[in-house]
């Protein structure tokens, strides 16, 4: 990961890291079954050929990933009555088509408007959610895109509490040069984990499958001259990241996006 | 609140994202099968290395040296076109099903044995290949 410095939220999110730092469940009983039946095998088989040296060393070292395994375990299960929530305002208010988390981060990015006329204004959309317990820093990589004023990849992470929900805009201009139809841009998505991977919030989604990387491809039009005079270049706005919810706040505040989103530029 | 309008322009334009996004798993499901098709290579390397290295009898009616040498063949075939997918998915995919077929049509010509032993792996390689062909023929067509 880059050095990039995190955004934090306008406003920020007070919310502190709750549960376990780490994550237990069925994957952490696998694996504490297995190195638990690994120890036993490999001490008594090589214990009977007379190998004691390696005995003890495979006994220790399996012995040891059994332990800390069974740990993550006792620690998920103390810690088993998480009482915050997610608001679930991307699948849940704004009914967004999510098919998958990054390190329980749901996201999605889309132009707002997608329908672009050379030289015009429009802003990329990163609507991101953290459905772990722990805080989550996520890293877009968005670009290269020449004609989009992206000669280079831009790299942005943005911080979130746990359950919080936000949104980043980045205002970009379409060259004039650009030739009608359709086109990408492409996005990449990691995410970190600072303080541990934690457990997901009770009421998260369960069926979504949680990825290391996400890549998405931005897609927008460029009509042809006939339907859309190319614009004059307007100066652009400065890149905003926009809280939508907070997990200590009883209701998700969408009213900073409203804002965010202007209305549809007539058709001349 | 968000006026009704705002939000069915965000629902639109997520959903042709999101539908954009599922295209792109085109690529993944050939990367798929090219680390299956790697992990299929492990019991030929095996026997292979037994009857080399350990002179093991040659199991009857079993050629480890041209069963390990398709699979790793198909394997680094595969590698590559999961690469040309960026550029040109569909026709990456169906190369890959053509390759993967005729390999497999090779192999049991040499040795029949060969098309039943990992009809499993086989199968999942071929289902991954035949997926990223059909998200292909998607991206192919016009949005």
């Amino acid at each position: 990961m880059n050095a990039t410095q995190p955004l934090r939220t306008e406003p920020a999110d007070p919310t502190p890291d709750h549960g376990p730092s780490h994550r237990g469940g069925p994957s952490a009983l696998f694996f504490a079954i297995f190195c638990a039946f690994s120890a036993a095998g490999i001490l008594l088989l090589f214990w009977r050929e007379g190998m004691r040296l390696w005995a003890i060393l495979g006994a220790f070292a399996f012995g040891s990933a059994a332990s800390y395994a069974c740990w993550c375990l006792v620690e998920h299960w103390r810690s088993r009555h998480i009482t915050l929530r997610s608001h679930l305002v991307l699948t849940g208010t704004l009914a967004f088509d999510i098919r998958c988390t990054c390190r329980d981060v749901a996201a999605t990015v889309f132009f707002e408007p997608d329908q672009i006329a050379p030289g015009a204004t429009s802003q990329l959309l990163c609507f991101i959610e953290n459905y772990g317990c722990r805080r989550r820093i996520a890293r877009f990589r968005i670009g290269p895109h020449a004609p989009l004023g992206l000669a280079q990849a831009t790299e942005v992470a943005l911080e979130l509490a746990p359950g919080q929900a936000a949104v980043y805009a980045l205002p970009l201009t379409i060259a004039a040069s650009l030739p009608p139809g359709e086109h990408d841009l492409p996005i990449e998505l990691k995410v970190d984990k600072p303080n541990g991977t934690g457990a997901r919030l009770p009421n998260a989604p369960r069926h979504l499958h949680d990825l290391w990387k996400v890549h998405f491809a931005a897609p927008f039009t460029v009509p042809t001259a006939a339907d859309y005079p190319p614009h004059a270049p307007a100066p652009l706005l400065r890149p905003r990241f926009i809280s939508l919810a907070s997990a200590s706040a009883p209701v998700p505040d969408l009213s900073p996006l409203a804002d965010l989103i202007q209305p549809p530029a007539p058709r001349p | 609140m968000l006026p009704p309008e705002t939000l069915v322009r965000l629902r639109e334009a997520q959903r042709r994202s999101a539908h954009e996004q599922q295209l792109l798993s085109g690529r993944d499901w050939i990367l798929i099968a090219t680390c299956v098709q790697l992990l299929s290579a492990l019991h030929p390397l095996f026997v292979w290395t037994n009857v080399l290295l350990l002179h093991s009898p040659s199991p009857v009616h079993e050629k480890p040296a041209i069963a390990l040498a398709a699979a790793l063949g198909l394997a680094a075939a595969l590698g590559l076109l999961s690469w040309w997918a960026k550029y040109a998915p569909f026709r990456a995919a169906v190369v890959a099903v053509i390759a993967f077929l005729a390999t497999q049509a090779t192999v049991g010509y040499f040795d029949p044995g060969a098309l039943v032993s990992g009809a499993i792996v086989k199968s999942i390689v071929l289902v991954g290949l035949l997926q990223a062909a059909r998200i292909g023929h998607f991206r192919h067509r016009a949005l």
